[in-house]
């Protein structure tokens, strides 16, 4: 097939054009990195209660009251942002969970730390309604939890 | 659409503060449009690491709960000055963020 001069040109560079492009899209650092990323628990982001959540996420290891801490408002006046701080002292934290007893779906944020951070979590989240809000942090032999109620005056799930 | 990631680190002590925004929608797919009348679809980032020299030091697995343009603290040990702090998420539709910056 003979193509005529300037097609050929036009689809050469583009070629070349669409090569060098996902090339140095490769050496991106968010590509590199989506690649390496844990799978998402689909699972635990779907458990309605939050008993069925501790259960799932932590299984057996005990749960004791206690060693975090959970700062969170009394009342929020906007549902759809309320700002929740998870701190703990303990030596090497694994994991924290941030739990609301009645949004649709118990779970709000799992943070998975690695020993280059610290026991510290600052997030905001929606709450449909008034409820109990659970801070929890997994280390190697037990998990610590902690409970606050926050009075919901707007609902967020309208967002 | 764009999403913009931004990033700022503090440190003090020996301990580097590390605040994200995202400026995403996080809709929950449970909401119905005022105007159509159709559920939004849902559209939320699902996992936001950050990293320090390219290592994942906190990687946060998040659901339809957070907050529409999430703001993020975390804080991380040990950081010297011009360590490279960055942040990567991908949401549910596979968008993803990316944001770096130096710690002074």
């Amino acid at each position: 097939m003979n193509l005529p001069r300037r097609t050929f040109l036009k689809q050469a560079f583009s070629g070349t054009a669409l090569a060098v492009a996902a090339g140095a899209g490769l050496l991106r650092p968010t590509q590199a990195l989506a690649r390496t990323w844990p799978t998402w628990p689909a699972q635990s982001f779907h458990i309605k209660h939050w008993r069925d959540l501790e259960h799932s996420l932590f299984g057996s290891k005990p749960v004791v009251s206690g060693g975090v801490h959970l700062h969170a408002p009394l009342e929020a006046e906007n549902g759809a942002v309320v700002p929740m701080v998870i701190s703990t002292k303990l030596a090497a934290p694994k994991r924290l969970a941030l739990a609301v007893d009645h949004n649709p779906y118990a779970l709000a944020t799992l943070v998975n730390l690695t020993p280059h951070a610290l026991g510290f979590f600052n997030v905001r989240i929606k709450m449909g309604k008034t409820s109990r809000v659970r801070a929890y942090v997994e280390t190697a032999d037990r998990v610590h939890t902690v409970d606050r109620l926050v009075k919901v005056t707007i609902g967020g799930c309208g967002g | 659409m764009h999403i913009a990631t931004r990033m700022k680190t503090r440190t003090q002590g020996g301990i580097t503060e590390v605040l994200v925004l995202v400026n995403h929608p996080m809709d929950t797919g449970l909401v119905k449009s005022p105007i159509t009348h159709k559920i939004i679809p849902a559209h939320f980032i699902k996992t936001l690491t950050i990293a320090i020299n390219h290592k994942p030091a906190v990687i946060t697995d998040m659901g339809i709960a957070v907050s529409k343009d999430p703001l993020i603290a975390v804080k991380l040990k040990g950081a010297k000055s011009g360590d490279l702090v960055s942040v990567d998420w991908i949401d549910n539709e596979g968008m993803t963020g990316h944001a770096e910056t130096h710690v002074s």
